[in-house]
């Protein structure tokens, strides 16, 4: 039952909220808080237990569900998931935390969603059924459907819509490959591990290929990489900060989860087959988003870009894999790994990058980089968190994003040399823009508009401090957690 | 006598239904009536029961090969029933105190006692006559507003369109008749690659049957007829009659068809009448028109399923996707009520702010809406899936793809009423619906959620129904 609690708590906290009056603002923001942190807590203390040294899945639960079509409630976790689950419980606290000063209207509607949407999100990492996948998959859709639509920036209903119906397209393609692997299992199950291990497509070329481009549409879409990006600088810009925050936090990581947890474990021999293209797109999505990103002189695209960018390391990875696939090398895994702490990485900083940009926005009703400038002097906080995290997100040794791309170069290189070479291009422009940012933010003669701007407050440090100190500490010493994601990984694939 | 036991829910109807006429005659507190026709479905669901329990002894083709007394008629007639429970309750609120509410209530009856007929249906004059009984009673019922000239002009519509497709249907049926030499379609077999007389009597019924499931192209009744009859019948014409009618194209194809030369037939006819159907729906303002094309698209979703009908999947997933499929849109037509007796109208603009002046409906809404996209976490989504389910394990992948396409298409119209209730900010006054409609409402709610989170009964029931056909 542990999991399940866990699941539990934010859908019975958005339940509760539901039924508070709506004009008790205080208490509906502190019931949002109280179980988002209690969420967070609770993942937290399931890291005792469970056992960092096995790769298998831990905590499992298995009920029927729809014992006629084999359905079953399965839940379950290991070091590809467990690491996210707690990212997005961490996150969901901190959005939560930073919206209590950050929106002022309709906060019961706001509060209940954003805890279903933590229940989505949650059930999506934790799921090991592909109906129930699937279900948490949209769960988590409609929520940010309704908090870009409701609360987000003046083209917010162009941009939830566009949002809404790009996911809806990939995941009901997503859907088809389900079907197409239920129905060639013998006997039809939904059930990921089984599907794994039994592979039921291989040796079936056109269905495999058929069922790898449903997955890879709702991944990528997902994820999201070139040519399927255009619906993120949107969905980001329009989006209140959390929930950018939470959008490219969590929300892209399901797509770069179901590319590591379900698309190579399932599908390798398609995988290998297509992996030159999907490496093609990462290229593009590493080098092309980054360029699209220097850019920008909007603050909020600027970011949004820089994780189709960061997006691109985690398809690289994959990809590495996939030329091993069926196989699976020992760097390979390490690539994947390094995927997965690339994922973390990014959660944590690109979400508090959205909060700075949140927090410059509220102070100064601009998010146009060229008429900043100087604004280091007058607000020191702000400046030490955004150098901090700019700094991260570019790759700084010691911070938790240069973990994660060195983790992941190291184990493509064997397997995808060409693609790693294009692919450290991307870091260089990346290292260029993310510098110019602070440039222009920061340094040179102040705007005189801006003379007034208060610096940051308690609740916004409090918001980023431990994002900030988990991208420390994930810098200074992964080997543990990538200990714990390699086992799992190997583990998944087989390798001994 | 006991004969007479497998018509139990048709006898009890036709007394409700005489019960209702007297009633409305001796009466004064008219506005009642929709208590007593309750009532009478109550006792009919009663009849669907026994029967079903009688059923092992009387199951077949009884009445001298006319009549189908077998589990999937009575699940028609369940499902039937139960859902004119719920149209009498949104009805109760939005016909009072607008005259004759008794007769209202008696041809409420007797559509339902034609729905039950129809679903019983086994032999080519039988099924004539329980499609025009049907279509009459939908024709009275659809001019029933007889102060508003739109009813009127609906119900005309209507008539003209259905007398000629019907004579058209006649046709049809007697040239099988002089085929077959029979009625009962247990004598029949048509085969459509040897003759031509044979496929051209496939056509014309096709087109009768086409106007009941309005199928492209015989559904430019269905925009005029849904905005302008009475919103409860609106609602009982976008379900029942294409439930009723589904089972009896079912039958036909299945029983009167040798070959199989009808299915590709079918399946161009799926994609011609979901993609017609949502594409227009997208231009729509008036919701009523918005859902009465979503109809559309949804009778193109269920004739993939009927497609492939000749395989138990097919079966299955098209009768299943009924019941999401009828909580849903009635749900939907009754928040339409509780917006009409505010607004007097339901256009999309009349929707705005409804998150404000009711939550309630506006919540409840949005689950329907989501189901009839569907999104998982509603029952319409397990409907789709197995509608999904069909054409994957049928081999029609390309099916499949189009109803992926049109998914999406129709989300963007569904969420344009989401849009205009959640987005859209500024809130008139609040919104009380009547008991009768917030009780229709909940019951629809729940059962959404339900089928999505415990569909297991409903399976059994719709698998159990299929077991001995």
């Amino acid at each position: 039952m542990l999991l399940s609690n866990l699941l539990l708590i934010p859908l019975v906290g958005s339940i509760f909220i539901l039924f508070l009056p709506s004009e008790e603002r205080k208490l509906i923001e502190r019931s949002a808080l109280f179980f988002s942190g209690l969420a967070f807590l609770y993942s937290i203390a399931l890291l005792w237990t469970v056992d960092y040294q096995e790769g298998i899945i831990q905590l499992e639960e298995i009920y029927n569900w729809i014992p006629s079509i084999n359905v079953r409630y399965h839940i379950g976790v290991d070091g590809i998931s467990m690491p996210l689950v707690i990212l997005t419980t961490l996150l969901t606290f901190v959005s939560i935390l930073y919206s209590t000063i950050d929106i002022e209207r309709r906060l019961k509607e706001y509060y209940f969603l954003f805890l279903l949407l933590e229940f989505g999100m949650l059930g999506v990492f934790l799921a090991l059924d592909f109906f129930l996948f699937y279900l948490f998959w949209e769960i988590s859709l409609v929520p940010m459907y309704f908090i870009i639509g409701v609360w987000g920036g003046p083209r917010k209903e162009y941009a939830a819509i566009k949002f809404f119906l790009y996911t809806l397209f990939g995941s009901l393609a997503m859907l088809l490959a389900i079907l197409l692997l239920y129905f060639t299992s013998s006997p039809h199950t939904f059930d990921i591990l089984q599907l794994t291990q039994r592979k039921p497509l291989s040796g079936k070329p056109l269905l495999e290929g058929l069922a790898f481009l449903g997955f890879f549409l709702a991944f990528a879409i997902k994820l999201p990489s070139f040519p399927f990006h255009t619906w993120l600088p949107d969905a980001h810009v329009e989006a209140p900060t959390a929930g950018s925050v939470i959008l490219a936090g969590i929300l892209l990581k399901m797509g770069g989860y179901g590319f590591y947890r379900i698309l190579l474990p399932i599908l390798p021999d398609a995988c290998s087959r297509y992996a030159p293209w999907v490496g093609l797109l990462a290229l593009i999505s590493i080098v092309y988003g980054a360029l699209v990103a220097m850019a920008q002189s909007d603050f909020k695209r600027l970011v949004a870009y820089s994780s189709v960018n960061h997006m691109g390391y985690v398809l690289l990875a994959f990809t590495a894999a996939s030329f091993t696939a069926g196989n699976l090398t020992k760097e390979a895994s390490l690539a994947l790994t390094g995927g997965v702490l690339e994922m973390i990485a990014h959660g944590l900083i690109t979400g508090s990058l959205f909060l700075l940009v949140g927090m410059i926005y509220v102070r100064t009703h601009n998010r146009d980089l060229n008429k900043y400038g100087g604004l280091g002097a007058i607000l020191p906080r702000y400046a030490g968190f955004l150098s901090f995290f700019c700094l991260a997100s570019l790759g700084l040794p010691g911070l938790a994003g240069f973990a994660a791309e060195f983790t992941i170069f190291v184990g493509s290189f064997p397997s995808a040399k060409e693609f790693v070479a294009f692919a450290l291009l991307g870091v260089i422009i990346t290292v260029a823009f993310f510098l110019w940012t602070i440039r222009r933010v920061l340094q040179g003669p102040l705007n005189p508009i801006y003379e007034q701007t208060e610096d940051i407050g308690k609740i916004d440090i409090f918001s980023l401090a431990p994002l900030a100190l988990g991208t420390f500490l994930m810098g200074v010493y992964p080997y543990p957690l990538i200990e714990f994601i390699q086992t799992a990984i190997k583990t998944t694939f087989g390798i001994m | 006598m006991e004969k007479l036991l497998p018509l139990l829910p048709e006898i009890t109807l036709f007394l409700g239904a005489v019960f209702c006429l007297i009633m409305d005659l001796l009466g004064k507190e008219r506005q009642y009536m929709f208590a007593v026709a309750i009532g009478a479905l109550l006792v009919a669901l009663e009849g669907v029961i026994a029967s079903a329990v009688v059923l092992p002894v009387f199951a077949g083709v009884i009445f001298a090969g006319g009549f189908a007394f077998d589990p999937l008629a009575l699940l028609v007639k369940g499902i039937c029933i139960v859902g004119m429970i719920l149209i009498s309750l949104i009805s109760a609120r939005y016909m009072r105190g607008r005259g004759y509410e008794g007769e209202y209530y008696l041809f409420l009856l007797l559509s339902t006692l034609a729905l039950c007929l129809l679903a019983s249906a086994y032999d080519l004059l039988f099924l004539y006559i329980s499609i025009e009984f049907l279509s009459i009673s939908s024709y009275i019922l659809t001019g029933y507003l007889r102060d508003n000239p739109k009813s009127g002009e609906s119900a005309l519509k209507y008539f003209l369109f259905g007398v000629v497709l019907s004579a058209t249907m006649l046709y049809g049926l007697s040239i099988i008749y002089g085929i077959s030499g029979g009625t009962s379609f247990s004598a029949i077999s048509l085969s459509l690659r040897e003759s031509q007389v044979a496929k051209l009597a496939f056509i014309l019924v096709l087109a009768g049957f086409g106007f009941k499931l309005a199928i492209v192209p015989f559904h430019m009744w269905v925009p005029d007829v849904f905005e302008g009859a009475p919103t409860p019948i609106s609602a009982l014409l976008s379900v029942f009659p294409k439930l009723s009618a589904f089972l009896a194209f079912y039958r036909f194809l299945n029983q009167c068809m040798g070959g199989k030369e009808w299915v590709l037939l079918i399946a161009w006819l799926s994609v011609l009448t979901m993609t017609l159907g949502n594409l227009i729906a997208i231009q729509q303002r008036n919701v009523k028109r918005l859902l009465g094309y979503s109809t559309i698209a949804h009778a193109g979703y269920l004739l993939i399923a009927l497609a492939l009908s000749t395989g138990y999947w097919g079966k299955f997933s098209l009768f299943f996707y009924f019941l999401p499929y009828m909580f849903a849109n009635i749900g939907a037509f009754a928040v339409a009520i509780a917006v009409y007796l505010k607004e007097g109208k339901e256009d999309l603009e009349d929707f705005r702010g409804l998150s404000r002046r009711s939550p309630f409906s506006a919540l409840a809404m949005v689950i329907f809406l989501l189901s009839l996209i569907g999104i998982p976490g509603t029952g319409g989504f397990v409907g789709k899936f197995f509608i999904f389910a069909t054409a994957i394990k049928g081999g029609m992948g390309w099916l499949a793809v189009i109803l992926l396409l049109n998914s999406v298409v129709s989300a963007f119209y569904y969420l344009k009423i989401v849009r205009e209730m959640f987005i859209a900010e500024e809130g008139k006054e609040r919104i009380e619906e009547p008991f009768t409609l917030k009780f229709a409402l909940g019951i629809c709610l729940a059962f959404t959620l339900l089928l999505m989170f415990y569909p297991q009964p409903f399976i059994n029931l719709v698998q159990a129904s299929l077991s001995s056909f």
